[in-house]
């Protein structure tokens, strides 16, 4: 009886061992998959989530009890004006630091100016979008609610999600990180990595706060370009071959570019099941900084095109700050940084609206003129532009006149020490324009295109201009037909580049020799020809 | 309880065997349940925060296996401790049935002759209490012998108990120069003709109202051997002995019922075991010539005894209802000597004992005994792999490892706690694990160098 008993207590005992065994294993298996629930990172996460709504709430005026609100009434996808956006902005962040003794540079942000931005955006009124929203929407195939803009992150930094996302979250915001594919999907990633890993990119991509896109398999680097080891950008230069003690012929650097973006394309559509249609180009390097390589500019592009259905590069100085519908394959994102105020990408983002091309302007406050370089002022009804030791130009453009076709502008200038001024019309960027320039004996009529000037027709007369005095300087255009004029009277008059027909106005001031000149301009008026 | 007094089975224990872990003593009341389901609940969060920290620590067990393995092993075990612990009540229920099956009844007032062996060296001071403690027990005075053995005591221990004689007649006296607590022992058994031998240490003491309870389960045949539940006298001296005495409650409560559970308790401790001495007898003098590399063993008697008796295929249990005294040293010099002693003896019986209990009792050395001995010899190196080893050469501070042994201990407290809440000692169990830690798994290392150092070590 007793052995029996015994025998039965045996029995369970090993039932109950094994199965506390099994359950171990099994415990530990399941948790050690969903370690990321576990980590200090994610719980940290859920406090600045409630942290950055209840900062909200009392940022944007609302009632704190609001946090446990449900979501506000759904408003029309295209907000409450209901009108509909002409343009996108794109935003591009690296890292967010955390730190309170970081020093600001110009690749990462501050936390609190971070969420500064973002709360200030969410305030005014802004909503992001998907890729493909903002893909279909630059083709012409959607219409998006006015204050649309994408927000994006480069590198796949561990820094850009941590402290982002729980900002995404209160804000309902979503975004698009860049993934150098080898350096977040290669092998497991020990804690405290610098780059996001597998898992840690799925969690993203679960949240559907999170797309990805390509930032390179493994090109966000360097190669040597010549035998003295002088490093260039992967993408845009021919790389120099020790062993052969030679440079790669382009076939050779088309392959290896190539080959790194479809690498990197099969690899996140592989590990990641997503679709990798869009790209960055690393240092927002497509091809326009190259020593060795000059036609590499074309080159970077094609072999992204080839891959790719979009890609992002940044804002060059004096570019427009957003996308228009022109199905372009690449597109502008404007760096965001410490150094970049909320106020100031504010009104750079609500600058971009389109303007009537009826337009005057008094200079009391700015209603959307960018610096490009140089130094910009503009108080009690002036605009002034002038360059810098630094620079030998200065210049300022009207965002939101992109779209301006037919016009006729006219403004007063004055100059301060000597120099040329430039009115452009069918202004691009600061590489694509014509313009009309004025300096104390001369007026001239240039032809920028792709940084060349590719015609300038001179006249030598006296503007007067010189000893500061005010002149009225305009410019008409009209289809593929431009003229200057100078205080009311056509001085000279050309062809517009077939390239440019379309394009605001800007102004720009130029003194290779006196670093301390500048333009001061007043009381502009545009208005439309034709209709 | 009156002499003579029968009670039939089917009254006392009226419970088939059915489903042994229903077997606990179930108080119905709001405060006990609600401090059972605290218990219940709290055991369960803190099996998931050992799996959490596993599952943050561990490699997988393709990286590394040894690792891996010894932390599912060493958790494993501490919980199928506890299983086994769980499972006792019913173990002694089966005994006691099994008498009463045998017999058809079941004696209330079982009364064998039982005789007290105290070996006594220099115990001038204790040895009168412990002696008169003796005669103090609720047991018919004819039916009991207390044998104290003078060996060769080198102060007035023999004046002491000549004195004592005077007052109690009975009381039986061997005298004879050193020869060493086994052979102190034997000449107990020798000379007694009592069924049941009790070995007191002489500074130990029977609690007289416990005391038919350690003689009660010898009523089934099979019982061998009864070892009682040890308590510290000087429990509340000082922070040493406060740990001590949470160590012997976990010791006796959750280890000792655990071996208990299969009948193979496998140390009679010196301060509380009772022999029937038919059982003895046979391998008294196996016992007594038993030598260990040459040399003969001349500590952890107790062990060695009970080792002969499980060689035998006898049944040792233990009863937690019976009490005895005993004094825990109250300082660290004395600790340690303690500590190194037993580990010796462990170190010796340990390969002895693994000589023949996998044939005696597979089950037990499969589940319990090898395992116990792995874990003792590999612990020391796993504790130096976290401790020493990888912080110096990996740079990982062994965090991880003190939180994990630190949850371990409180699963254990927790058992602890069911078992006993008014045992107010629970805490200290911390302080000893991560003593044990720190300190005293690798005592075991030391112990095996000196293995060949067999003084007497006592006090």
């Amino acid at each position: 009886m007793h052995n029996f008993n015994l025998k039965m207590i045996k029995i369970i005992l090993v039932i109950l061992v094994a199965s506390a065994v099994v359950n171990m294993i099994g415990g530990i298996s399941i948790l050690k998959k969903n370690d990321y629930y576990f980590r200090p990172s994610y719980l940290t996460m859920q406090w600045d989530y409630w942290k950055t709504k209840a900062a909200y709430a009392r940022y944007s005026g609302g009632n704190i009890l609001d946090l446990f609100s449900s979501e506000e009434p759904a408003v029309s996808r295209f907000g409450k004006s209901g009108e509909e956006a002409v343009s996108i902005p794109v935003l591009l962040y690296h890292g967010v630091i955390k730190d309170s003794n970081w020093q600001p540079d110009e690749v990462n942000v501050r936390m609190d100016d971070f969420r500064e931005q973002l709360f200030a955006l969410k305030k005014a009124g802004w909503q992001t979008i998907s890729l493909e929203d903002y893909s279909d929407f630059t083709q012409g195939k959607i219409n998006l609610p006015e204050k649309s803009f994408l927000l994006t992150f480069d590198d796949g930094r561990t820094d850009s999600y941590y402290p982002v996302d729980p900002v995404l979250r209160a804000l309902d915001y979503s975004a698009v990180m860049f993934v150098i594919s080898n350096r977040s999907l290669s092998e497991e990633k020990e804690m405290g990595h610098f780059h996001l890993s597998q898992d840690e990119l799925e969690h993203m991509l679960a949240s559907g706060r999170w797309e990805m896109g390509s930032h390179t398999y493994d090109g966000h680097g360097f190669v040597p370009t010549n035998a003295d080891g002088i490093q260039g950008h992967f993408l845009s230069s021919r790389m120099w071959l020790e062993a052969e003690k030679r440079l790669e012929t382009e076939e050779e650097y088309k392959a290896r570019i190539g080959g790194d973006m479809s690498a990197s394309k099969k690899d996140l559509e592989k590990k990641l099941g997503i679709k990798a249609f869009s790209f960055a180009y690393p240092f927002g390097d497509f091809g326009e900084t190259v020593e060795n390589f000059p036609e590499s500019r074309g080159s970077v592009i094609d072999e992204a095109r080839n891959v790719f259905d979009l890609s992002f590069c940044q804002t060059a100085s004096g570019d427009f700050p957003a996308n228009y519908r022109e199905g372009s394959f690449l597109a502008k994102r404007v760096n965001v940084n410490s150094l970049l105020s909320a106020k100031e990408l504010l009104h750079i983002l609500e600058s971009n609206k389109d303007k009537p091309v009826l337009y005057e302007d008094y200079f009391f406050q700015n209603s959307g003129w960018i610096s490009g370089w140089g130094t910009f002022q503009m108080e009690n009804g002036a605009m002034t532009i002038g360059n810098t030791p630094a620079d030998e130009s200065g210049l300022a453009f009207l965002n939101g006149s992109y779209l301006w076709k037919d016009y006729k502008a006219a403004a007063n200038i004055k100059l301060v020490k000597n120099g040329k001024v430039s009115l452009a019309a069918r202004y691009h960027d600061g590489n694509n324009y014509m313009s009309c320039d004025y300096s104390n004996g001369s007026v001239s009529l240039t032809e920028k295109i792709n940084k060349n000037l590719v015609s300038e027709n001179v006249l030598l007369m006296d503007t007067g201009l010189s000893g500061g005095r005010e002149a009225e300087v305009g410019v008409e255009v009209s289809g593929d037909k431009i003229s200057c004029y100078l205080n009311g009277k056509e001085v000279v008059s050309g062809a517009v580049n077939e390239n440019l027909s379309k394009g605001g106005i800007s102004f720009k001031i130029w003194n290779p020799t006196e670093r301390d000149s500048a333009v001061v301009v007043r009381e502009l008026k545009v208005s439309p020809i034709g209709e | 309880m009156r002499e003579g007094e029968i009670r039939f089975i089917d009254q006392t224990v009226p419970r088939a065997l059915s489903w042994p872990l229903l077997n606990w003593k179930v108080r119905i009341g709001w405060r006990s349940l609600f401090y059972k389901s605290a218990i219940i609940i709290a055991s369960g969060l803190l099996l998931f925060a050992i799996m959490l920290l596993k599952s943050k620590t561990t490699a997988e067990f393709y990286a590394e296996p040894v690792f891996f393995s010894y932390a599912i092993f060493v958790t494993a075990f501490v919980v199928s401790r506890i299983f086994s612990a769980m499972l006792y009540e019913s173990s002694m229920d089966s005994l006691r049935q099994d008498t009463a099956s045998a017999r058809s009844f079941y004696l209330e007032s079982y009364e064998p002759k039982v005789a007290f062996v105290i070996p006594c060296f220099n115990e001038e001071r204790d040895i009168a209490d412990s002696i008169i403690n003796c005669y103090k027990i609720n047991y018919p005075q004819d039916k009991l012998e207390v044998i104290a053995i003078n060996d060769g005591s080198a102060d007035r221990t023999l004046a002491v108990l000549q004195e004592l004689q005077r007052t109690y007649p009975t009381l039986k006296i061997i005298d004879w120069p050193n020869q060493g607590k086994r052979w102190a022992m034997a000449a107990g058994f020798e000379t007694s003709t009592a069924e049941i031998i009790i070995q007191l240490d002489s500074d130990s003491a029977v609690d007289p109202a416990t005391f038919r309870e350690w003689i009660d389960p010898f009523q089934n045949s099979r019982v061998a051997a009864v070892c009682a539940h040890g308590v510290p006298k000087n429990a509340d001296k000082n922070i040493i002995t406060r740990m001590q005495t949470a160590y012997y409650f976990m010791s006796f409560r959750i280890l000792k019922a655990a071996e208990s559970t299969f009948n193979t308790v496998f140390c009679l401790s010196g301060c509380g075991a009772a022999y029937r001495r038919s059982a003895v007898m046979p391998v008294l003098y196996h016992w007594l010539s038993e030598s260990f590399l040459g040399r003969p063993t001349t500590y952890g008697d107790d062990r060695a005894l009970t080792s002969w008796l499980l060689k035998r295929g006898e049944s040792i249990i233990y009863n937690y209802k019976a009490v005895t005294y005993t004094v825990v040293p109250e300082n660290w010099k004395q600790f340690m000597k303690q500590q190194l002693r037993w580990k010796k003896s462990w170190i010796i019986n340990a390969i002895i004992t693994s000589r023949f209990i996998w044939k005696k009792q597979p089950f037990v050395s499969l589940f319990y005994y090898f395992p116990l001995v792995l874990i003792s010899f590999l612990t020391p190196f796993m504790t130096f792999h976290a401790l020493i080893y990888a912080p110096l050469a990996k740079g990982v501070l062994p965090f991880y490892h003190i939180a994990g042994v630190i949850l371990v201990t409180a699963l254990i407290a927790i058992y602890y706690r069911f078992l006993d809440k008014s045992n107010k000692f629970w805490p200290y169990l911390f302080l000893w694990s991560l003593l044990n830690l720190f300190f005293m798994s690798f005592i075991l290392i030391w112990a095996a160098f000196k293995i060949q150092d067999r003084g007497w070590g006592t006090r």
